[in-house]
């Protein structure tokens, strides 16, 4: 769910381990649901 | 008879649309009080938004969008830029944009977070539109603008040349042309002030001084404001002022009120506005002045009159008026600020009002308003609570916020007497979780007592609005986690906010005294006349950028990076504090997550896939996106567009279920379709769905035909 509470906890692990290896892993939990995140545009 | 001089103060694009600045106010008010005529007031940047979508409006988009580009004036753009921009836009909705402003005006649906979440989406798809008629990408999230670089750089040969500042302004032509210059020119007026407080209104206030310079030949034009200010203050080479600012007769840097009056009165007159320090004249007068710039004595000054503003264009509920009676910071040590109308400390000098004018303005501004917005660089503490403790013994009924620093004087009691007296949310800078940082900043706060302040106002229902920054000259990797870390560790006691990155400006002390902080070889960014931000070597912050960016952009993306229309902090969040106080955030989740009632509500597709562009387009999209999230967006992805532009790339076994949702369909109908996803697995699919607004809730929705966004 996505509430603030279960929320957190994923967030500060994706920020924890925040080298930018171990980072891809932490979002691809994040993103566990098998929806990648939206595209930030490099306008 | 007419009485003289007949002035008219505008406020030109892009800024905020959710309710009017307040500085023309100021001014027009101070000169009245001084026995001068009012001027008119025109908010050119929510008129030329609503006049978008008024049927000449629309019409004139729909054939501009039909209409190959021009050549870009810049030759910056390539026509992969453009492709992109094409894959954020979908068709015009003239009729969806103005369906979006009912909800944001209307005290009820707004604060319904499925209609407010949409709302907000029509209105960015709509800028996203207009946007196509300018430089690609122009416009982002609704109302910021994302400049081409040699704009945002401040060159001034871009920023004189009268092909880009068209350009830019292309979206908001027929308003400019069909209805404000012909209201110019029907007014009769002696004197034209612009307002340019941010610099996304540059470039526009540019071009309308042009124009305005055409049609009124005559007429006294002048601008000022925060950036009309900045420019001059971060301006390289100062006798290029007046190349920038061709067409105005003058600019008034620093604060404006004795300044117009000056203006008023010369104009009256038939002299020229010579003596006041703050009027910069063009070069033609043959007036140069450097003499450094005069502060008011802000006691005394008039309650600011808002009437003249356009309230029923706003996209708001409710009113919501700025007011300053503070200006400058008591503090004023911070090494890395460089804030608003300073000269030659971090902001400008101190000066506050007395508790007793300000009840007296309150009272006043309360009959016309319900939110009062202190905008001030900071309120001392003591004043704010003897002002908290006043509006109590008076009864004034108002919702307040302000921006404070985080002192140890916020003790339970005071926070609680605070929030009584109608304080709604605060801003803070709390800017690191380190100690060392925060001595360096000389910030004169320690993490432990800031996190006591911000569990004092969240105890008494006070939204925190956190702003910090990651980057500061030799700040490691591992002290910038500490940010983070602070920020997270503490998430139930701050409600919206985040993290950016430092930028030196040379007003700042650490660019005044590099020594200290191990900076060398301050130098501009190469093609910049207007030296806003400054280049510099410092090795250990530099080392630990990439990853700092990367994890505060990651650690805040989710699920509440941007829930309003305009930026954090603006009135929308003041709104949403006020309704739902510190458990604001679980207002917006309860209608971005999937709920037990909505297995028999109705749920409708939101946005359109769209076809897989060409793989150079990707690869510029997979720039970004390789370095935010270390993977490229993978080739076999459905790529999906909200109605707001955003895009999500989506693994093809959700064609079949999104297509499930082309016609409202209800998730208990849409289950027993997917009869092969157990119970858990339908609920994970719904609560993406829903959080991502990728559907959306239906029937509480006016009854609008659904469009048919049917995906091939
Ligand atoms: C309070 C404040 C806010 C508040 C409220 C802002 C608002 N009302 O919209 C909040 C927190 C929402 C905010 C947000 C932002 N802010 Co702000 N904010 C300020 C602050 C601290 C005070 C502004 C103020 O109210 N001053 C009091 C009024 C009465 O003074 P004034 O506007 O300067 O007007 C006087 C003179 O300029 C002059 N004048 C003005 N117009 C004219 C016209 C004529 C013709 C004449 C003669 C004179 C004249 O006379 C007036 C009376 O003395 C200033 C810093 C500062 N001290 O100036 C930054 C400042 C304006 N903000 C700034 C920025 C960057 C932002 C954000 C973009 C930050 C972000 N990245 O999100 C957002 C944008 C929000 C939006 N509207 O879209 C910058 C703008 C810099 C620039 N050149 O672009 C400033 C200057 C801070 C800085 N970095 O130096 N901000
Ligand atoms: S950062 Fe804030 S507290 Fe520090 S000097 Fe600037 S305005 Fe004052």
């Amino acid at each position: 769910m996505t509430s603030t509470t279960t929320k957190a906890p994923l967030r500060k692990i994706a920020v924890r381990k925040a080298g930018t290896v171990r980072l891809t892993s932490a979002a691809a939990a994040l993103y566990s649901d098998g929806c990648l995140p939206p595209i930030p545009w490099p306008f | 008879m007419t009485a003289r001089p007949k002035a008219v103060l505008i406020y030109p694009p892009l800024t905020d649309p959710t309710s009017g600045y307040h500085s023309l106010s100021y001014i027009d008010s101070y000169a009245r009080s001084r026995g001068y005529p009012a001027a008119d007031m025109i908010d050119a940047n929510i008129e030329a938004f609503h006049h978008s979508f008024s049927p000449a409006g629309a019409a004139w988009l729909e054939e501009a969008l039909a209409t190959p580009p021009a050549p870009d004036p810049l030759a910056h753009y390539d026509d992969v830029t453009w492709q992109m921009e094409a894959l954020r836009t979908a068709e015009p909705d003239p009729a969806g944009v103005r369906e979006a402003v009912a909800v944001l005006q209307d005290p009820e649906r707004f604060y319904q977070y499925d209609h407010y979440a949409r709302a907000v989406e029509q209105v960015i798809g709509w800028m996203n539109c207009l946007s196509g008629t300018g430089f690609p990408g122009q416009f982002t999230n609704g109302f910021q603008l994302r400049m081409p670089p040699a704009v945002a750089l401040g060159s001034v040969a871009a920023l004189r040349d009268e092909a880009v500042l068209e350009r830019l302004a292309r979206p908001f032509q027929p308003y400019v042309e069909d209805v404000l210059i012909p209201q110019l020119v029907a007014g009769d007026y002696d004197i034209v002030g612009l307002n340019i407080t941010y610099q996304a209104q540059l470039p526009f206030a540019l071009w309308l001084g042009r124009l305005i310079r055409r049609a009124l030949p005559g007429v006294f034009l002048v601008a000022g404001g925060t950036e009309a200010s900045d420019v001059w203050k971060y301006l390289r080479d100062k006798t290029q002022m007046f190349a920038l600012f061709d067409s105005f007769d003058a600019v008034v840097v620093g604060e404006g009120e004795t300044a117009w009056v000056e203006i008023l009165e010369s104009v009256r007159a038939g002299t020229v506005p010579s003596s006041h320090p703050n009027i910069r004249l063009h070069p033609r007068f043959r007036a140069m002045n450097l003499l450094p710039v005069r502060y008011e004595p802000i006691r005394g000054l008039p309650t600011p009159d808002f009437s003249r503003l356009p309230w029923d264009k706003y996209l708001s509920p409710e009113r919501f008026v700025y007011y300053s009676p503070t200006r400058g910071c008591y503090w004023n040590r911070c090494t890395f600020c460089d804030y608003g109308l300073n000269t030659d400390g971090p902001t400008s000098p101190w000066r506050q009002d007395t508790v007793e004018s300000i009840i007296t303005d309150v009272t006043e501004l309360s009959k016309f308003a319900k939110f009062v917005y202190f905008s001030v660089d900071v309120l001392a503490p003591a004043t704010i609570l003897r002002f908290a403790e006043r509006v109590l013994e008076t009864g004034i009924d108002v919702r307040w916020g302000a921006e404070i620093r985080l002192e140890k004087y916020w003790s339970d009691e005071r926070c609680e007497i605070l929030r009584r007296a109608g304080c709604v949310a605060v801003s803070v800078g709390f800017e690191s979780g380190n100690q060392r940082i925060l001595d360096l900043i000389d910030k004169g706060t320690r993490p432990d007592q800031v996190r006591q302040t911000i569990t004092s106002m969240t105890k008494a229902d006070i939204g925190v609005q956190m702003m910090g920054f990651t980057g500061f000259p030799t700040e490691t990797a591992a002290e910038g986690r500490e940010s983070i870390d602070f920020l997270l560790d503490n998430r139930d006691l701050w409600t919206f906010g985040g993290l950016g990155q430092f930028m030196l400006t040379s007003g700042a002390i650490v660019a005044r005294e590099p020594d200290r902080f191990g900076v060398t070889n301050i130098r501009p960014l190469p093609g910049s006349d207007i030296q806003r931000v400054l280049l510099y070597d410092e090795p250990i912050s530099e080392g630990a950028r990439a990853e700092m960016s990367v994890a505060a952009a990651r650690g805040f993306e989710v699920p509440h990076a941007r829930p309003w229309l305009s930026s954090v902090d603006t009135p929308h969040s003041f709104f949403y504090h006020d309704r739902f106080g510190v458990r604001v955030r679980d207002a917006l989740d309860r209608d971005l997550t999937a709920r037990d009632d909505d297995q028999d509500r109705s749920f409708v597709l939101n946005g359109a896939f769209v076809d897989r562009p060409d793989e150079a387009v990707v690869d510029r999209l997979n720039t970004t996106y390789q370095i935010m999230y270390g993977t490229p967006i993978p080739a076999d992805r459905l790529l999906f567009r909200r109605p707001d532009g955003q895009i999500t790339p989506l693994p093809r076994s959700y064609l079949p279920i999104l297509h499930l949702f082309r016609q409202p369909t209800t998730l208990r109908a849409a289950h027993a379709r997917l009869w092969m996803l157990d119970a858990a697995a339908a609920g994970k699919v719904w609560q993406t769905l829903i959080s991502r607004r990728l559907v959306r809730r239906l029937p509480e929705f006016p009854d609008r035909p659904v469009p048919d966004e049917t995906p091939s």
